[in-house]
């Protein structure tokens, strides 16, 4: 927390998991985990959390990574979505 | 006279604190319990119910919600983002299930406006989907914050709903989900309307702090202490409010 995330568009899949995959490459080693994981919204776009500000890690704001928006590209960064409805 | 300390309990002889309430105390994640957490970074990893153990947990770092020292009007709480951030835990099986009665409480603070008209959940638990679960909300009607209970019966579900405007800031509410009927309470003052479901609560889903559990709805604001009781009898009920709203 606090996050914002990056929306792909539906048939764009790829792009997001490439994105995703990036994502925790540049935060190995840090907390033993994956940073983020992918999920669709309720209109069935791709949604990864964005790995930079606001997001805190020990306290200090998380510059992005060199080369983040290049993987983002076709990705629109939002402070939020809809998820979908409830099942 | 012989004095017994009981595992993972504290000694009872001092002030009232909710393990007063004995077996009816059903699980507790308390934020001003330091031993409870694993933390990473300043997020938690996992967060420990007091009373059975119940390990809530996140483990991608963007999901995490964070720990304060002082965030609480200068005491713990675990903040949740509204975007992703999501504990979930194996459900309790001292936790009610079918129609079942049970009590849900939270002491938080709310802090989604009015212009955020996404319902959002702070403690769920129950089946898989929001037909078979019960959950504790926050959610918007006619430009108010209400909090809300959402019990499944089984094929559909049934809202309680606290007073309109009441749930912003720092409050302790508690839905009260009974065998047909669910009403719900905010600093104590009961709803404006009930909910007359007759709960078909599962119990192959998770507990979630933060979510619902189905997929999102993600909580926005402070979380203190969230407990889950069998119903209470009124002088178990005022002590346990009172002991909440001093911590408020």
């Amino acid at each position: 927390m606090a996050n914002r995330l990056v929306v792909f568009p539906a048939g764009r899949r790829a792009s997001a998991l490439a994105y995703r995959d990036w994502c925790n490459a540049q935060w190995a080693g840090r907390d033993g985990g994956d940073f983020a994981y992918l999920r669709n919204d309720a209109a069935g776009r791709w949604v990864v959390p964005y790995l930079g500000p606001p997001f805190a890690w020990q306290a200090k704001l998380l510059a992005e990574p060199d080369g983040g928006a290049a993987m983002r590209d076709g990705g629109e960064t939002v402070d939020a979505v809809a998820w979908p409805a409830e099942a | 006279m012989t004095i017994r300390f009981l595992p993972g309990r504290p000694f009872l002889g001092g002030a009232w604190t909710p393990f007063r309430l004995g077996a009816a105390l059903l699980a507790w994640w308390d934020a001003e319990e330091q031993s409870s957490f694993t933390l990473a970074g300043g997020l938690v990893s996992a967060w420990r119910d007091r009373v059975g153990g119940a390990s809530a947990t996140q483990g991608t770092t963007a999901a995490k919600p964070a720990w304060s020292a002082a965030g609480f009007n200068g005491r713990p709480c675990v903040t949740f983002d509204a975007v992703d951030d999501e504990l979930l835990a194996t459900r309790p099986a001292s936790f009610p299930s079918g129609s079942g009665a049970g009590w849900m409480w939270a002491l938080v603070i709310q802090d989604a406006l009015p212009a955020d008209t996404a319902t959002r959940t702070i403690l769920g638990f129950g089946g898989t989907t929001t037909a078979t679960r019960r959950m504790l909300t926050r959610f918007v009607s006619a430009g108010a914050n209400y909090a809300g209970a959402r019990v499944g019966d089984g094929s559909s579900f049934g809202d309680a709903v606290g007073t309109g405007g009441t749930f912003d800031g720092r409050r302790i509410v508690v839905a009260k989900i009974g065998a047909a009927t669910t009403t719900l309470a905010v600093d104590g003052i009961p709803g404006t309307s009930g909910g007359s479901v007759v709960p078909a609560t599962g119990t192959t889903g998770s507990v979630s702090l933060g979510s619902s559990g189905t997929g999102g709805n993600f909580f926005n604001g402070r979380v203190n202490s969230v407990l889950v009781t069998a119903p209470l009898a009124a002088g178990d009920e005022a002590r346990l409010l009172a002991y909440l709203a001093g911590r408020k």
